[in-house]
């Protein structure tokens, strides 16, 4: 049993990357792609927008007034970086070195590569670049549902449900031109930005000493998802 | 004791003396007899201290031949007169007791020391000031008992290197404007001998913060550049970036410590002719050179530490092997300095990563190091650098190498930049180890210069809110839970949880994040407020970050004295509780470094 169980996984995880398109993974690595977040738990429902944005080896969550960034390195760290877009200002933290605690594929497409490889194949639709997959993936404790673009390795539309609580992402655009996603990754880069060890030194900056005294942390992009299916960030703390 | 008997014996007088001390008269009157009973009290008894005697008397009125206690009238204490001199087993306690002998020899050591230093100035030909930044009295007595448990040792004993220097004393750290003090004004004062605003570099008081007009007639002359002046071979070393505040009170003149380069200054400064502090260094020998008329020097010999992005231009082409940034570098003047330092000492050599450093020929007559974008890794986290980087002390030991060829002597400055990091990141386990590895370099130092010819001067340029609290048994792990004397389990705070001995008063409190070695993951998260249960916790991890009480963003700087210690010529004069600026004084008259450069100048 355990043997049929390794070759169907296998089978998956052939199915899933085999035949992936070059050309499309090629304009997936600069996109621009807009989710709208709905959470629903009892009778009360929220939503907001997130953007997903990519640029080779960086990606950016953006919300409201707060853009995460991340730099994958060739050591395979990831370097974060948060900008404050209010206030055109960012803070630049060192790589984390500790693989499992951050991962890049949870960053770059929301849902980590390995709960994708885990999850089961229901069904599969439309050819090249447009091909998508319906997943899915239950235990104990929670029930998730992706409508998967493998060859754009981008979420169409994440369906979880765990209990009385249910978060849907839905896919409202995407957008692959170059000089926007260049644009826009060269003002966040133009921001003046201060390295999070400088902060307590600075408590003259009137953006730094709100920061010192008031936390002034702020989670503003919500939603990636570890191979466990966990949520990797919270519920967005204000201070 | 006597005082406590109910019956004396009559026995023969001499017996009776020998075995009790005491003696015996009777005589009689009409009724009864009297009877007068003599004990010889001990030294060290409650009644005498030094000795003497008790006289009880009364009459015999049972008439059974002895002073029962109802029977006692009168008590006579005479005590012996204190002892003029103390016998050898009066003083055995003492005498055979470690800590008795260890403190003696010590009191002994001192009084050769001081016997022995010069006292003389201008005995200094060579001058090292090692800078742990943030390294308050708190953080040395932790790392000292952690670097003693790394050891097998319970911890508390042990003494860093540094601590086994023959002076010390205390400096007052604060800024002219400020209670409790920045890098910028502590070190400019400890560099030139003049205290000065918070967040300004080798200015005086005059100048106002971020004002480039302010500037003018407020330049101060630092200790590394009289030594450059008076022909001594100068370094620069640091593991923070070497434009941050500390490094750049040696070299730069600026109203504002984050002016590292033309991208951080606003754009009247650049226009009034302010200088950022990178191209200061790069500069430094002409800017020296148009200060003091028909002065020719040299320039720095060794510069080590991080800080790339302030040295080259914002444009990807520039990337070094191993930037973390997309652009690493941060110039928009398209400058790239490390090539205008190049062009400037085509015999010297730059390097950016571990093997070019390894390379270093010990006879190298001029070398730029920039190992990192932003600052040097932690000693803990120094393995997951990209290109690799050199440790505190391998920097200091290369640099002695170097500098020491100048039969003039050298002027070094060594500064741990990121012990400051980790306290503010509420990370004691970096904080001290850190300060270890420090401890580790002047160890270098102390082992690779000639003691009669060099100071070491050793300090920091301001404290911490860390501290080390509770009731903890000795060789308790410094950075574990409380564990009581006599016990093996954890106290209990009064809400029922254990607690550790380190701690802050304020910033990020609890974080856990196990193994994790880079303290500013933590950042990461909003502050934690109030108590956490660390009862499942390994408050000894790498990674763990300890509880605070009032919740900040980053735990901040403390405005108590810090230590100074010293050895070698002038050391003498670390003494007492003094102003911070006395250290330049210190150096000054050790090394006869301004009546060299004014020789000099005035040639």
């Amino acid at each position: 049993m355990k043997k049929l169980i390794t070759i169907a996984v296998m089978l998956v995880s052939n199915h899933l990357y085999a035949n992936t398109n070059s050309s499309c993974v090629q304009s997936s690595s600069q996109i621009k792609a807009q989710y709208q977040i709905t959470e629903s738990q009892q009778n009360h429902q929220q939503s907001r927008e997130l953007t997903l944005w990519r640029n080779g080896e960086q990606v950016a969550h953006q919300s409201d007034n707060i853009v995460e960034l991340w730099q994958h390195l060739k050591n395979n760290q990831i370097r974060p970086i948060r900008y404050f877009t209010e206030h055109k200002r960012g803070i630049e933290y060192q790589p984390s070195e500790v693989t499992g605690k951050q991962s890049w594929s949870a960053k770059y497409q929301l849902l980590d590569k390995k709960l994708i490889d885990k999850m089961k194949l229901v069904s599969e639709q439309g050819q090249g670049c447009d091909k998508s997959q319906l997943l899915e993936f239950a235990d104990k404790n929670i029930k998730i549902k992706v409508n998967w673009l493998p060859e754009l390795q981008l979420a169409q539309s994440i369906q979880i449900s765990q209990g009385q609580y249910a978060r849907e992402i839905k896919l409202l655009s995407k957008n692959t031109d170059k000089t926007l996603i260049n644009q826009q990754f060269k003002q966040w880069d133009l921001y003046q930005t201060t390295d999070y060890a400088d902060v307590g030194d600075n408590e003259n900056d009137p953006f730094l000493a709100k920061m010192i005294n008031q936390g002034f942390i702020e989670h503003g992009a919500t939603g990636f998802y570890n191979q466990n299916g966990e949520m990797l960030q919270g519920h967005g703390h204000h201070h | 004791m006597v005082t406590k008997m109910n019956k004396i014996k009559l026995l023969p007088l001499a017996i009776l003396t020998s075995l009790t001390g005491c003696s015996i008269d009777f005589s009689t009157d009409s009724d009864n007899e009297t009877l007068t009973v003599a004990t010889q009290l001990e030294v060290g008894s409650e009644l005498c201290i030094n000795g003497g005697t008790q006289t009880l008397s009364g009459d015999d009125t049972n008439d059974n031949g002895e002073l029962d206690a109802d029977e006692i009238e009168d008590t006579k204490v005479e005590c012996n007169a204190p002892e003029t001199s103390l016998s050898s087993e009066q003083l055995a306690s003492l005498t055979n007791n470690q800590w008795f002998k260890d403190a003696q020899a010590k009191v002994s050591s001192s009084q050769t020391n001081r016997e022995t230093v010069a006292k003389e100035s201008g005995k200094a030909k060579n001058v090292i000031l090692f800078v742990g930044d943030g390294m308050g009295v708190s953080t040395v007595t932790a790392a000292r008992i952690f670097a003693g448990q790394l050891n097998g040792k319970q911890g508390e004993e042990h003494q860093l290197s540094f601590e086994m220097m023959p002076y010390s004393g205390f400096a007052k750290t604060y800024n002219v404007d400020a209670q409790t003090p920045d890098s910028a004004g502590t070190m400019t004062a400890m560099i030139s001998g003049v205290k000065t605003d918070v967040g300004v570099i080798g200015v005086a008081e005059g100048v106002e913060r971020g004002d480039c007009a302010s500037v003018d007639g407020q330049e101060l002359v630092t200790a590394l550049e009289l030594a450059e002046i008076a022909g001594k071979s100068t370094g620069i070393v640091t593991t923070a970036r070497i434009t941050h505040a500390t490094p750049a009170a040696t070299y730069a003149k600026s109203p504002d410590r984050n002016w590292e380069d033309n991208d951080d200054m606003p754009q009247t400064a650049i226009d009034a002719g302010c200088e950022d502090i990178a191209a200061q260094l790069v500069n430094f020998e002409a800017n020296l050179e148009a200060r003091f008329s028909g002065l020719d020097v040299n320039g720095i010999e060794v510069v080590m530490g991080g800080g790339r992005r302030h040295f080259l231009p914002k444009d990807a082409a520039f990337n070094s092997a191993d930037a973390v940034s997309s652009v690493e570098g941060d110039r928009t003047d398209s400058r790239d300095l490390t090539a205008e330092w190049q062009t400037q000492y085509p015999q010297g050599t730059y390097v950016m990563d571990k093997t070019g450093f390894d390379a270093i020929a010990t006879d190298a007559s001029k070398v730029f190091a920039l190992f990192n974008e932003s600052h040097m890794q932690y000693e803990a986290d120094r393995a997951n650098d990209i290109a690799g980087e050199p440790s505190l002390s391998e920097m200091t030991a290369k640099a002695i190498d170097i500098l020491d060829n100048n039969d003039n002597g050298f002027f070094l400055t060594v500064e741990s930049g990121r012990i400051d990091h980790a306290h503010h990141a509420g990370n004691a386990y970096n904080a001290l180890n850190d300060t270890v590895e420090l401890a580790k370099a002047v160890q270098v130092a102390i082992d690779n210069t000639n003691a009669e010819e060099t100071l070491i001067i050793v300090t920091a340029d301001h404290s911490h809110v860390f501290t080390i609290a509770g009731y903890p048994k000795r060789g308790n792990p410094i950075l574990g839970k409380v564990v009581p004397v006599g016990s093996d389990e954890p106290s209990l705070a009064d809400d029922g949880m254990p607690y550790t001995t380190v701690g802050y008063t304020n910033g990020l409190g609890f974080r856990d994040l196990g193994d994790e070695t880079d303290a500013e993951m933590s950042y990461l998260e909003p502050a934690v407020t109030g108590r956490v249960d660390l009862t499942g916790v390994d408050t000894q991890a790498p990674g763990f970050h300890q509880e605070s009480l009032v919740p900040l963003g980053s735990e901040t700087h403390a405005g108590e004295d810090v230590g100074v210690y010293a050895s070698g010529p002038g050391a003498h004069l670390v003494t007492g509780t003094n102003e911070q600026s006395l250290i330049f004084h210190v150096m000054d008259f050790a090394s006869d470094l301004v009546s060299s450069a004014d020789a000099v100048v005035t040639e």
